[in-house]
């Protein structure tokens, strides 16, 4: 009962403390709370809606027709199948009166989806009381309205059809498993896509068999089952169960996720080092109470319980705060990322979240308290290292929080560990530096002398501070910098960008596709064959097993991918623009050999080669219609992709595969003419062939970097806020530190100004240094994130940083004015009679 | 050379008005070495922070050295305390950054005399420290510290040293040996010293001793 009382003495007559500690551990875990439970919520209810997601219990896909004994052969395999239904889409040019967009256009089977559905702005859903629509019937979405100028009962012309449309979709729950991923799409009645005449050879679509089981198979044993069936069917089928749809989902929210996740690790992990401060400050200043409890006989054992109740007292209001908070307006926050993530989710407050947070804030207090409260029990000063080893649980902590709190496994940890390393590196460098300069001299302006000697006798305090600021501000400058970067790789030269993309022309359509445009004052260009084949072996071994042996381990999807081995294949002779060189040499000509008894020059991009292991030298074989080809790597490129012009991973020699059947990919240039007409005309003139705006799709992407960048700015201003209190402790903490020495300088004669000026001097010194080189490290290191992801679009904000540059360290000097001020007004006469 | 004349002071504690001196009267000569003696709470801290100047009498006067207190303005109430002025402190109270050498020259440079560093080197060497010119306070042992505030107390030559409790926080033996050094020194500059002690055979060191008592030295 002693402890309780002391504990709760404590909170009420420490009241500015308690309610400073609260709030800051509050804004700490804000964020990372915030961001688990949306987390949580979305992955709970991505698991109760994977079969939903999927529309089946297992999906076999397809780029190419799937035959019937391909058919037969899966159906042997499965466990009793109760219904199935073969799917087609496909993405085609979609024109209304006036305009034209791509869309994806999808086959209505009856009866399927299986799980989930259509609603309709009507309120009638399918599957249900809603029939299929009749042949010239079309079901769309709001967008297709939107981007068409249509309304309900208007027509659209599809491939060779017109279609009148019925129904407007409201919500479709097979969205995320969209061919395309991104398009709006138009659902249609098998014959209905028969009249449109869009499935022809070389077309781009997807073909799907969707399973129902009569069994109620859970999703685990489905993903048993998609195994099973995925090693014993030809390569060139892709099996889905429930599980792929709810990845394939994650696997999107993953970049954001993963983002945000290492943002509100800084703040979490900045708002941690206040909290140490603060409570070590509140130690400090209760530490004759704490010996007279123990010169009154309250043992070690029960002081150390008292204050790590406290502690413990302390976060967990914080905590109850941030969660009541969480579950109030979790509701209003809810929407906005239902929007951005595009899955409307179950907003649910599981237990588990909360037993699991209690059980790591226990463990924070335990691991914060003991190495802060012990040394005080045993009345004896620590040393540096054993103070170090002290936080050794704590540390182990924090890494394995972050591990756990990153979506995307060792991210977090390499994360932590490099923060560590950082850290463990700017206090071995500084510690190095300050008693190499001790500053001994003796400099003439007094202020500054003491502010140096200051500097480098106090070097753990020093240290602590220089590095909180420097990793902050190395963070301000690192995360708008790679955000804007990313921006502007998307923006930049927008001007030079092509127009619009040809995909799907036949070759023999090229001279009148370039007429119609010229016509219209463009210019058609990067005309690039694109032959469909598959990649067998490299250097004689399978190329799946190849690639799992060389390849990200990390990429399990890609690996399933890698399945089918289909890769676009292109010819040429020489390197565009945009592609350089990085190793090997320059295709040596034509080809020649017409019973292809020599390999053939293959050039390998560079990024895919990194990822598949593939280098110059190596020996690949592909299979082309049933003929195959081997090749020898002669070069390595590098392809600038955002400057979209059409390109491949694998360019083959030219006069290889010219006579394979192929479709062409060609860009018609950006120019004063009418985009739309443009559209309308070639997609009049040739139904199958798609065209896609890459104004528009930038702008669609722009838009979603646009909102992400959003999202991702307020929370660096979040972490910079954090960083900023955090700053305002340590200072704080560390002037509480100095204010025997103020009262001892003013006691022997040392004026006020002095004084207050060689605090100034102290800790601006610090600030500038410390804010110069974390100017300096951030935009190093944005400008590799930039370098390496966005491809040498870096976007250098000077703004930024020369805001940084001033304005950290002059908030410092006016903390720091603040305080000395507050200090340099009491009396130096309290050094008298203690 | 010090003066001090129908001195009052007192604190508010609350609704309570403490009176600590009422007409306090009290007169040193130049050189010479007083014990001020008395109770907890009899006024010995105020006595010494009305000396020093740090705060203010309610009434009546103090004159050190000639210059009354009540003719100076704060700004040079504190350069008078800087250059007339030796403190020594039973907390030593060294500035924990600077060591020992830097704390002993920082009077001296506040005061501008010429050759700080020579000056504090000689009089740390004279207290027996000069095998510990560099050290930092935390690298001292008590009457280490102390002997460093009594060399840092008397570096810029001040007319009058005021210390309190000197020894309180040393062992009888350190102690014993730091009161030698400093009544070795005081008596060597003719410096004036105002001690504040609980230590009857410290107080027997100096010429007189007085004690505090319902605000009157006696």
């Amino acid at each position: 009962m002693l402890i309780v009382e002391l504990v709760y003495k404590a909170l009420a007559r420490s009241k500015s403390f308690s309610f400073i500690f609260i709030l800051n551990f509050a804004l700490a875990i804000a964020s990372l709370s915030y961001l688990q439970f949306f987390k949580g919520s979305i992955d709970s209810s991505l698991d109760s809606k994977a079969k939903v997601l999927l529309g089946a219990d297992l999906v076999v896909s397809s780029r190419f027709g799937i035959t019937d004994e391909q058919i037969a052969q899966i159906k042997s395999k499965l466990p009793d199948i109760k219904s199935y239904t073969r799917g087609v889409s496909t993405v085609s040019m979609i024109s209304s009166e006036d305009r034209g967009r791509l869309m994806e256009v999808v086959k209505l089977n009856k009866g399927y989806p299986y799980y989930g559905g259509l609603s309709f702005q009507d309120g009638n859903t399918y599957p249900g009381k809603t029939p299929l629509p009749k042949a010239g019937e079309a079901w769309v979405y709001q967008e297709v309205l939107d981007l068409l100028g249509l309304k309900r009962g208007d027509s659209v012309k599809i491939g060779k059809e017109r279609f009148v449309i019925a129904k407007v979709i409201a919500q479709d729950s097979l969205k995320t498993v969209s061919f395309s991923g991104f398009l709006p799409k138009i659902y249609i009645t098998p014959e209905g896509l028969e009249k449109t005449e869009l499935l022809q050879f070389g077309s781009t679509a997807r073909y799907k068999l969707n399973f129902k089981f009569m069994r109620d198979f859970d999703n685990d044993r489905l993903e048993q089952i998609e195994n099973g069936l995925e090693k014993t069917i030809d390569q060139n089928l892709r099996v889905l169960s429930p599980n792929d749809g709810r990845d394939r989902l994650l696997r999107v929210l993953k970049f954001v996720t993963n983002f945000l996740s290492l943002v509100s690790l800084i703040s979490f992990f900045l708002g941690l080092v206040g909290l140490i401060y603060l409570y070590s400050g509140f130690l400090r200043k209760h530490q004759n109470d704490i010996t007279v409890l123990r010169d009154l006989g309250l043992s070690r054992r029960n002081l150390a319980l008292t204050y790590l109740l406290h502690l413990f007292v302390l976060i967990a209001i914080a905590t109850v705060f941030i969660f009541s908070l969480m579950a109030v307006s979790g509701q209003f926050i809810a929407p906005v990322l239902e929007k951005l993530v595009d899955f409307d989710f179950d907003l649910s407050l599981d237990y588990r979240f909360y037993l699991q947070s209690a059980l790591v804030l226990l463990l924070l207090s335990l691991s914060i308290g003991l190495p802060l409260i012990l040394p005080l029990l045993q009345r004896q000063r620590r040393s540096l290292v054993k103070t170090l080893l002290g936080f050794v649980p704590f540390t182990l902590l924090l890494l394995l929080l972050a591990h756990f709190v990153t979506p995307a496994k060792s991210v977090g940890l390499f994360f932590a560990l490099a923060m560590l390393a950082l850290i463990a590196v700017l206090f071995g460098v500084g510690s190095f530096v300050l008693s190499r300069f001790d500053f001994s001299g003796h400099l003439k302006n007094l202020s500054l002398s003491l502010a140096l000697k200051n500097i480098a006798r106090q070097k753990n305090t020093s240290l602590t501070l220089f590095s909180a600021i420097f990793l902050c501000t190395a963070f301000f400058s690192l995360i708008p910098q790679t955000g804007a970067s990313l921006s502007n790789a998307l923006t930049h030269s927008v001007g030079e960008k092509p127009r619009f993309f040809v995909i799907d022309a036949k070759e023999e359509q090229l001279d009148n596709i370039e007429s119609h445009v010229n016509k219209m004052g463009a210019r058609l260009e990067n005309v690039a064959p694109m032959v469909r084949g598959r990649i067998v072996k490299v250097n004689g071994v399978d190329f799946a097993k190849h690639s799992r042996n060389n390849a990200d381990k990390q990429l399990q999807q890609e690996q399933r991918e890698l399945k089918n081995r289909a890769v676009n294949l292109s010819y040429r002779t020489k390197l565009k623009e945009s592609e350089e060189l990085i190793e090997g040499r320059a295709f040596s000509g034509t080809y020649s050999a017409e019973d292809f008894s020599k390999p053939v020059e293959v050039s390998v991009e560079q990024r895919y080669a990194d990822r598949r292991g593939i280098e110059v030298g190596d020996r690949l074989v592909f299979d082309v219609l049933g003929l195959q080809i081997e090749g020898i790597v002669v070069n390595i490129r590098s392809v600038r992709w955002t400057e979209f012009v059409p390109n491949f991973f694998f360019i083959l020699q030219d006069g290889a595969i010219n006579d394979a059947p192929k479709t062409m990919l060609a860009t018609i240039s950006a120019g004063d003419y009418d985009a739309s007409k443009m559209v309308l005309t070639l997609s009049e003139a040739f139904p199958t062939l798609t065209v896609i705006d890459v104004k528009s799709l930038f702008e669609t992407f722009a838009n979603l970097v646009a909102s992400v960048t959003k999202i991702t700015d307020s929370m660096s201003l979040y972490s910079i806020f954090i960083g900023l209190v955090m700053s305002f402790i340590i200072i704080q903490y560390q002037m509480n530190l100095q204010k025997n020495n103020i009262l001892r300088l003013k006691m022997i004669g040392v004026d006020n100004k002095t004084i207050k000026h060689s605090f100034l001097l102290e800790f601006g010194l610090l600030s500038l240094i410390a804010s110069t080189l974390g100017i300096i490290a951030g935009s190093i290191g944005s400008y590799t994130i930039s370098t390496i992801l966005f491809e040498s679009y870096w976007d250098f904000r000077p703004d930024l940083l020369v805001l940084y540059f001033f304005f950290i360290p002059v908030l410092t000097l006016l903390i720091v004015g603040f305080f000395t001020s507050r200090m340099m007004g009491q009396k130096e006469n309290v050094l008298f009679g203690e | 050379m010090l003066k001090i004349e129908s001195l009052k002071k007192s604190y508010r504690q609350g609704s309570q008005t403490i009176e600590i001196f009422q007409n306090l009267d009290f007169e040193l000569q130049e050189g010479q070495q007083v014990a001020v003696m008395g109770r907890s709470g009899s006024g010995k801290s105020t006595l010494l922070s009305l000396i020093s100047g740090i705060i203010k009498p309610d009434s009546g006067d103090i004159v050190l050295n000639g210059v009354s207190y009540k003719t100076l303005q704060e700004s040079e109430l504190n350069d008078f305390r800087a250059n007339n002025i030796g403190f020594i402190f039973q907390n030593f109270h060294l500035v924990s950054y600077l060591n020992a050498l830097e704390n002993v020259m920082l009077p001296a440079k506040v005061c501008g005399i010429a050759d700080p560093k020579e000056k504090a080197t000689k009089l740390l060497e004279s207290v027996g420290l000069s095998h510990r010119l560099d050290h930092l306070p935390s690298q001292l042992s008590g009457g280490e510290k102390q002997r460093v505030a009594i060399a840092r107390a008397l570096i810029h030559n001040p007319k009058i040293i005021l210390a309190d409790e000197p020894s309180g926080n040393l062992d009888d033996e350190t102690g014993k040996a730091v009161m030698d050094i400093l009544f070795e020194l005081i008596r060597k500059n003719g410096t004036t010293l105002v001690l504040v002690t609980h230590a009857r055979d410290v107080a027997n060191r100096c010429e007189k001793i007085y004690t505090l008592s319902a605000g009157q030295l006696g």
